[in-house]
């Protein structure tokens, strides 16, 4: 090297050793790219290649080779209609029933609460969006105490028990219960997003209309609703692509009758060793999915042309709701505990009865909850506070809430204020895009492929199959979309001025972090915190595969004991995993005082 | 001894050049302005000074210090620049108290428990803020503020101060009394001082030089006397003094400059190679009369606006418009007809191709 070259090498050096951004943004394209970008990279040479399965199958196959096998298989083979082309449509007709009646009930209530006299507002728009919280499959496990039929064994429902009719299959299990469960799950997204949007509607823009003489109605239809159009669009692409890669809800109420979608065909692949089918179908929800993130970044860069708020003279003033107003209250009423109270009630009823099929005030006991092991009852099994086994599982998903809800939070505010920082480059748009990438991978998908990668050990990390460690990454990696958005919108709103001041006044980075970025984002870093802590609390598509006997946590247990048709313990613990996700809300909301975290930051 | 030497700086933005080939040097103890329209490159030159943004090319000297430097390949971080630098917003941490955003940089130089005391209340006392060092930014007016961010910046004892547009978020009357202040805190401190700003008022009210920029140049460096009343070029002479200077349009004959379609001769002798030249001229310098004067133009009021301490009336002079700046008030009315004469003395002449000065 020339002396030239060698000095402005030096100057290169010296001004990036104070750019600590530049260096926190490659540190982190690296390790993305590891834990994101390689995976991908990895399940589409699987899906390409004879597996070691494959050779007991296929005539002449060799691990490893080079192949179109799975691919033929799955999209024109003899089986690429129970394989593919079945879920395939049960799936889009699940995403298309769950996202109209969630986009309905969503819009519906965003209006009646942000723009109508309803009264407890307050109460209700915290209220409205707690089933959210919530795994999305407790409705689910709801459905089957009241709806089962007898048709797969096990105690039917409710409705055979009490009025002696067989509900028949449709209604007990498959495609419509899977929609009316989700659906009521999913509202909480329209309902976000919409009455985000109907809160920056000026009623000035809405009087205007009235004094240009349209009425009531052509006001709503002209001049509200398309201005909430794009939240609209948003909450449609995000509410399909959800409902077309959530798990468990049509495992519990689809598997049982065969019934598949591809994430449960996914997870059948791989059940039946087929890594190669479930590779093919993962890259298929993976590219559903960036169609869907293609579309909704399109609507929502239109969104942004929508100027609704003006700095000057904004109000609201509700639509009154005239003699309508009580009975739009006990509906809104109604509707909440239909799908909150009643659900938690009759779960919460179930853990009580030792028959499951028995009503009656002598069938009551407190077994499941407290018994010591009866071999004539659910296997031996011990009730829920004395079993070893469901108390490793509280703790391991405490441990595996806390820890991701901790990293996600610490990384998530330093890949915000790299991206923020060396914004303009190339360096801070690959890493934005990086950070992003995990949202595509549908959940189930992203387990296969995790599966697929940390069985053995790859690069610095041992085989991570098995240990705690693995829960921990990916449920980490999955969230750092949302966890790198929160750091992002934090750093934005932290004027690059009271870091250079800072700087200015002689002060290393590690301080000017520590003593002024990290204090002034901090209601982002714990509501972020919190996000992640329930997130991680009820996930279950993304660990479903990578779960061992030793990693059970709640939503796992859970999951198993509905299998065995162990219904109460089932019951059970999904009613403790509730108490913990609501318990830690409430707490986090109490002492640290941050905003309400379920917000439009997921969109 | 600091003085500042910046030294064939170029900066530009994902190609679009900000700053171009500047050169500058500013007097230890001087108050220099960077005055400018928005997108001049006066604040990227002021961060460069203090590392905020790194120049592409050049060299930037404080006393004997490089801090910068292409061609050496020297580069020290602004944490260790020891400066002095004041934000358009302020930038005061508004998590910590007043006390403590005085305090956290005194902290970091190793300074004791006591002197840190010591040094906040002599700096609160020096802006007029003895008692509200346990407010929170939020508590305060802008003015407050305002003086908060000087109190940090002095506490720091540095021997340069960098100031970005520090009274544009005051409102007029505030920013007036803060000048006074700034102007005095100066006198006092006597640090070398680089300020930027849009406003040529406040440029000229503060500055020992005034620095023109456009367009990531220097236009025109000098005292304010020489900034107003000999403009190198159009620019200057249009960017600075308000009302806007009045820009004629003149021909030479005979050797000597006509304005004003040839009906006012101005006598100045001019030798260019070109027979068309621009003529300005000051509003205060034009003057006005009611009643039919020898030599003097006719012309008809456009529009008059008194101001309390002065007039500006507008005439119409065939398609030409004149500014005129009278004392106190006036009793004249638009459409008016007056007789109004530009002092030929107070002009200055520029090239029609280069819009530069030529006499």
């Amino acid at each position: 090297m020339n002396d030239q070259g060698h000095n402005r090498l030096k100057f290169g050096l010296a001004k990036l050793r104070y750019k600590n951004y530049y260096i926190l943004a490659v540190v982190f394209i690296v390790i993305f790219t590891f834990l994101v970008l390689v995976p991908l990279i990895k399940i589409l040479i699987t899906s390409l290649s004879f597996q070691a399965n494959d050779e007991r199958i296929v005539r002449g196959a060799r691990e490893g080779a080079f192949t179109f096998y799975h691919y033929t298989r799955v999209f024109v083979g003899r089986l690429s209609r129970s394989l593919f082309y079945k879920p395939l449509k049960n799936t889009i007709i699940i995403g298309i029933g769950v996202t109209t009646l969630s986009m309905f009930m969503g819009t519906i209530l965003a209006w009646i609460i942000v723009r109508t006299n309803i009264p407890f507002k307050k109460f209700l728009n915290t209220v409205i969006v707690i089933p959210y919280m919530m795994p999305s499959w407790v409705l689910a496990l709801a459905w089957l105490l009241v709806f089962k039929n007898n048709r797969t064994g096990g105690a039917p429902g409710m409705i055979t028990d009490l009025f002696g009719i067989v509900p028949p299959d449709w209604l007990s299990y498959g495609i419509f219960p899977i929609i009316i469960c989700l659906g009521f799950h999913y509202y909480a997204y329209s309902f976000l997003l919409v009455s985000g949007a109907l809160e920056t509607v000026n009623s000035e823009l809405e009087e205007a209309g009235a004094l240009s003489g349209l009425d009531k109605l052509k006001v709503l239809k002209k001049i509200t609703f398309p201005l909430v159009l794009p939240a609209l669009g948003s909450s449609f692409v995000l509410t399909f692509s959800r409902s077309m890669g959530t798990f468990g809800t049509p495992a519990l109420l689809g598997l049982p009758v065969r019934i598949f979608t591809i994430p449960t065909q996914i997870y059948a692949s791989i059940n039946a060793r087929n890594t190669g089918d479930s590779f093919v179908l993962a890259l298929v929800l993976v590219f559903m999915a960036a169609i869907a993130i293609y579309f909704n970044s399109k609507i929502i860069g239109k969104r942004k042309s929508y100027v609704t708020m003006g700095g000057k003279g904004f109000r609201s003033k509700p639509n009154n709701l005239g003699i309508w107003r009580i009975p739009i209250t006990v509906a809104v009423f109604m509707f909440l505990i239909i799908i909150i109270i009643i659900p938690v009630i009759l779960l919460a009823w179930n853990t009580l009865m030792l028959l499951p099929d028995d009503y009656s005030l002598s069938n009551l006991t407190t077994h499941f909850w407290v018994g010591e092991s009866n071999f004539k009852i659910s296997s031996g099994e011990e009730g829920i506070f004395r079993n070893p086994g469901i108390w490793g599982g509280v703790a391991n998903s405490i441990k595996l809430g806390i820890s991701a809800a901790l990293l996600n939070a610490f990384l998530g505010l330093f890949v915000g204020y790299a991206i923020v920082r060396s914004r303009g480059t190339r360096i801070s748009r690959s890493l934005e895009a990086l950070s992003f990438a995990p949202y595509v991978f549908p959940s189930i998908a992203m387990g296969a492929i995790y599966l697929g990668m940390f069985a053995r050990p790859v690069g610095p990390f041992p085989a991570l199959y098995g240990t705690f460690w693995l829960l921990l990454l990916i449920v980490v990696v999955k969230n750092m979309p949302f966890s790198s958005r929160t750091g992002m919108s934090a750093m934005l709103q932290i004027d690059k001025s009271l870091e250079e001041s800072a700087q200015i006044e002689g002060m290393p980075w590690f301080k000017r972090f520590w003593k002024i970025i990290f204090p002034l984002s901090r209601s982002g870093f714990f509501s972020g915190m919190l996000l992640t802590f329930i997130t991680s609390m009820r996930e279950l598509s993304l660990i479903i595969l990578l779960i061992t006997p030793s990693t059970r946590v709640l939503t796992t247990i859970i999951f198993g004991y509905e299998d065995q048709d162990m219904v109460q313990h089932a019951n059970g613990v999904t009613l403790i995993l509730m108490l913990i996700i609501v318990s830690a809300n409430f707490i986090m909301r109490r002492f640290l005082g941050s905003k309400s975290v379920i917000g439009i930051k997921e969109s | 001894m600091s003085g500042i030497k910046l030294s064939n700086i170029f900066k530009s933005y994902s190609g679009i050049p900000a700053v171009r080939s500047l050169s500058l040097e500013v007097k230890d103890g001087e108050f220099l302005t960077l005055l400018g329209p928005s997108g001049c490159g006066k604040t990227t030159t002021l961060r460069m000074i203090a590392g905020l943004e790194d120049a592409d090319k050049g060299e930037i000297v404080v006393g004997n210090t490089v801090f910068y430097s292409s061609l050496k390949g020297v580069y020290i971080p602004p944490e260790k620049r020891k400066l002095g630098f004041i934000f358009q917003s302020y930038a005061l941490w508004p998590h910590m108290t007043v006390r403590k955003n005085i305090a956290l940089g005194l902290e970091q130089q190793g300074l004791g428990r006591e002197d840190i005391e010591k040094r906040i209340e002599e700096v609160l006392v020096k802006v007029q803020l003895e008692g509200l060092g346990e407010r929170y930014p939020s508590e305060l007016s802008g003015g407050q503020q305002q003086r908060v961010a000087v109190a940090r910046m002095v506490a720091m004892e540095p021997e340069i101060f960098l100031m970005d547009e520090p009274l544009s978020n005051l409102d007029a009357m505030l920013r007036i009394d803060m000048r006074t202040e700034l102007k005095r805190l100066h006198h006092e401190l006597k640090a070398t001082t680089v300020y930027v700003t849009h406003d040529q008022n406040e440029a000229l009210t503060l500055s020992d030089r005034i620095a023109v920029m456009n367009k990531g140049e220097i236009k025109q460096i000098g005292s304010p006397e020489e900034i107003y009343t000999k403009p190198d070029d159009l620019f200057v002479a249009r960017f600075v003094g308000s009302p806007r200077i009045n820009i004629l349009q003149g021909t030479i004959e005979k050797g000597t400059v006509r304005v004003l379609k040839g009906r006012f001769n101005t006598n100045t002798q001019i030798k260019y190679k070109n027979d068309s030249v621009f003529a300005t001229i000051r509003p205060e310098d034009v003057r006005i009369n009611q009643r039919k004067t020898e030599g003097w133009l006719e012309a008809k009021v456009y529009s008059v606006l008194p101001a309390g301490s002065e007039t500006l009336v507008y005439l119409k002079y065939n398609d030409s418009s004149i500014t005129v700046k009278m004392n106190g008030f006036s009793s004249l009315k638009e459409d008016d007809l007056v007789w109004f004469y530009p002092d030929p003395a107070k002009m200055n002449f520029y090239s029609t191709e280069t819009e530069k000065l030529i006499k």
